[in-house]
């Protein structure tokens, strides 16, 4: 369902063409009221990550989806949104960090159109340092939310020790309707929590 | 798993829960002052693009035009006409038919032998 993302290579068969500039722009004009609610909620669930206003990681991801960014038509057009949105939050905080500092305003990152993309792995020390600082002080926010519940903390604390399914179960002790529960109760206290974005 | 890849991981499921929910769920969140953002934002964008893609392509139309025309002759006599009336085109094209070596001059004895050879061929096989 996901879309691409630069440290993620999209799966898609090599066969597979992409889509036009046309077919995207069509594409989300056709996206329902529905589908355009969820994109809302999603960008307010990804912009913090990025430091940035959930409007600005929309309006950056359209931007891209409709200039520069390719995706395969294997993926529909709300995983392109999302995708693109995921690619922009994972890099645009150390960018900004930077640019910042450089004086410069714009947050350039590379197209995935195809070419090569230029080399993104030159990360100072200091970027470093204040991502892993940023990055530690949002799951701080986190578990502040859900420190008076002691299931959504289990879970929490399995996904971040990587483990899915069955194993997912048996850390919370629970089966695979309760696991699908504790998600859900998971996301919702996190959009009541964090009603301007939460910070992931 | 570093806090990021920790964050990414609960994005997912943040993510998930959002695409899992029902319409009437979304849009019990969704004002409608959201849905007139989330337009307006996807109007400016595509708009944006569009203004960058005519941007371009008025540049590469300026270029274009820029660029020397071909001209399609159809016939000797037009060719001739335009030969009489630009020197500068008649030289190219005399230059260009002999793929830029010397001039015609520095030919012209040699030319003369060889005409001069096959007019006394001709005269050789009318006596024949």
């Amino acid at each position: 369902m996901i879309a691409e993302d630069e440290d993620r290579e999209p799966d898609k068969a090599p066969t597979a063409r992409n889509y036009t500039v046309d077919e995207v722009i069509a594409g989300l004009l056709a996206l329902s009221d529905v589908d355009l609610g969820r994109l809302e909620g999603i960008s307010k669930g990804l912009a913090r990550t990025a430091d940035m206003e959930p409007r600005d990681l929309l309006h950056e991801a359209f931007h891209r989806m409709v200039t520069r960014r390719t995706c395969s038509i294997d993926v529909d057009i709300m995983g392109f949104v999302i995708g693109t949105m995921q690619s922009i939050a994972s890099t645009a905080y150390r960018r900004r960090k930077r640019d910042v500092e450089e004086g410069t305003t714009s947050i350039p990152i590379a197209a995935n159109d195809g070419g090569f993309d230029l080399a993104d792995d030159a990360v100072s020390p200091e970027d470093e340092a204040l991502s892993r600082i940023f990055y530690a002080q949002c799951l701080d926010r986190i578990e502040a939310v859900i420190a008076d519940d002691e299931e959504l903390q289990l879970l929490v604390m399995g996904l971040c020790d990587g483990l899915l399914g069955k194993k997912l179960e048996e850390a919370l002790d629970t089966d695979t309707k309760g696991l699908a529960a504790a998600r859900k109760r998971l996301a919702n206290r996190l959009r009541r929590a964090f009603p301007d974005g939460a910070p992931l | 798993m570093d806090d990021k890849e920790k964050l990414e991981r609960l994005q997912d499921v943040v993510v998930e829960e959002f695409l899992a929910m029902s319409p009437e769920e979304v849009m019990e969140f969704t004002t409608p002052e959201d849905l007139e953002s989330v337009k307006s934002n996807l109007a400016a964008a595509i708009a944006e693009a569009g203004r960058a893609r005519l941007a371009r392509a008025k540049v590469a139309a300026a270029a274009d035009a820029r660029r020397p025309r071909l001209v399609a002759l159809t016939g000797g006599a037009e060719l001739r006409l335009v030969r009489a009336n630009d020197a500068v085109f008649d030289k190219k094209l005399t230059l260009a038919a002999r793929k830029g070596s010397a001039s015609y001059e520095a030919d012209q004895t040699g030319i003369e032998e060889d005409l001069d050879e096959l007019r006394r061929w001709d005269e050789d096989g009318d006596l024949a």
